[in-house]
């Protein structure tokens, strides 16, 4: 059973971390660490729920922790590069403004993890869609890595597959 | 010129309400999670649907958002679309055998003997073809949510209106709204859509067809 408390702690210290930097202005690089959580954490149930049996349900929890490590990750990067990328206090800002999602998109998979019933997957999947939407608006996703290491030639065929019966009329 | 082209060259005239931004969205979320072979990895998946989510926000960021504000009359023309849709439900049920002999039978006699045989076939076809729209909803129903959306496009033409006269489209492949076509594009069926159109001011077509018109 993964510690959900700790990763819920984890959270609130990057959360209370971001509100102290934005009151001062400034990055603290002791946030790192508290990222480095989040992305290790996320990516772990990536990886569970990337193993568990195929069903619409699983894949919504995939999805869900697959596009909150893209997140996490960005956001350690350009903490990391903040200082040399003149990206002080911008960064701080637009984490802000995706913390309350992220931390009710969290909240919600924590929840669903007991019992991911499909009655469910709709809502997350529209919470998890307008996550990645705000943070696409302050770069703190990169569209970029959703295609790292992804196998191209099974990606064109998925597209071709997705793309046939659009194209056949009854 | 392609719809979405279109609206982006005359970004005030495209609107796009939650609801249709929700069942665009659910509609994604399924045609990746159950249209797709099966043996496909999590990661092809999700990959597919992030890119497709990425896609579905640039082209709605074309459109205005809009709320239809008074929710009564919302609720108002909702029970008007599921009244319809229930109505036109009882039509296509009277497609059934006994109605297509009678249409011939009241077709046939003013034709000359000698040909009923040949006209009685043409007839029963071309009754059947005219009613291929409608007989779809025999085998399925608008969801709520696309009874909603109409209801909203309703509202909304109404609202706009009331400031100048407005034509209002809804594009949409959905055939129980859209008409159905020939290979050729020409409209095979589209009594559904009439009946959209006459209660409801809302034009519902394709979306190619819908571009057309407005160049």
């Amino acid at each position: 059973m993964p510690d959900f408390g700790k990763l819920i702690d984890e959270a609130a210290i990057v959360e209370s971390r971001l509100a102290a930097m934005q009151r001062v202005g400034k990055v603290d690089r002791k946030i790192g660490p508290h990222l480095d959580h989040l992305v290790m954490y996320s990516s772990k149930q990536e990886q569970f729920w990337g193993n568990a049996n195929p069903s619409p349900a699983n894949f919504t929890m995939y999805h869900s922790w697959r596009n909150l490590r893209l997140i996490f990750s960005k956001m350690r990067v350009r903490f990391a590069q903040a200082h040399v990328a003149h990206d002080n206090p911008l960064v701080v800002e637009q984490a802000r403004m995706i913390f309350p999602r992220i931390l009710t998109t969290i909240a919600t998979l924590v929840s669903m993890e007991s019992d991911p019933t499909q009655t469910n997957s709709d809502d997350v999947m529209n919470y998890v869609r307008e996550l990645r939407s705000s943070a696409r608006a302050v770069q703190m996703i990169d569209p970029r890595d959703n295609l790292k290491g992804v196998d191209k030639a099974k990606l064109i065929t998925a597209f071709d597959e997705l793309l046939k019966p659009m194209t056949t009329s009854d | 010129m392609r719809l979405f082209g279109y609206l982006k060259a005359h970004r005030e005239i495209g609107l796009v309400t939650k609801t249709v931004e929700i069942e665009a969205s659910h509609k994604l979320n399924s045609a990746v999670t159950q249209r797709l072979n099966p043996s496909l990895s999590n990661e092809i998946r999700s990959t597919v649907l992030n890119l497709c989510w990425d896609r579905m926000h640039e082209l709605l960021g074309c459109l205005a958002m809009v709320d239809v504000t008074n929710k009564s009359r919302l609720a108002e023309r909702l029970g008007d679309v599921v009244t319809m849709y229930g109505k036109l439900l009882g039509a296509a049920r009277q497609t059934a055998g006994s109605k297509v002999r009678s249409h011939v039978k009241s077709r046939l006699t003013t034709v000359p003997p000698y040909l009923r045989g040949i006209a009685s076939n043409i007839y029963a076809r071309q009754f059947l073809v005219d009613r291929t729209q409608l007989r779809r909803l025999l085998g399925k129903s608008p969801s709520l949510n696309d009874q909603t959306i109409l209801a909203e496009a309703a509202c909304l033409t109404e609202v706009y209106n009331k400031i100048e006269a407005t034509t209002m489209f809804l594009a949409s492949t959905d055939l129980l709204f859209s008409p159905m076509l020939n290979e050729d594009g020409t409209v095979k069926s589209d009594i559904i859509t009439v009946e959209i159109r006459q209660r409801f001011s809302v034009e519902c077509d394709w979306p190619h067809r819908i571009s057309q018109r407005l160049e």
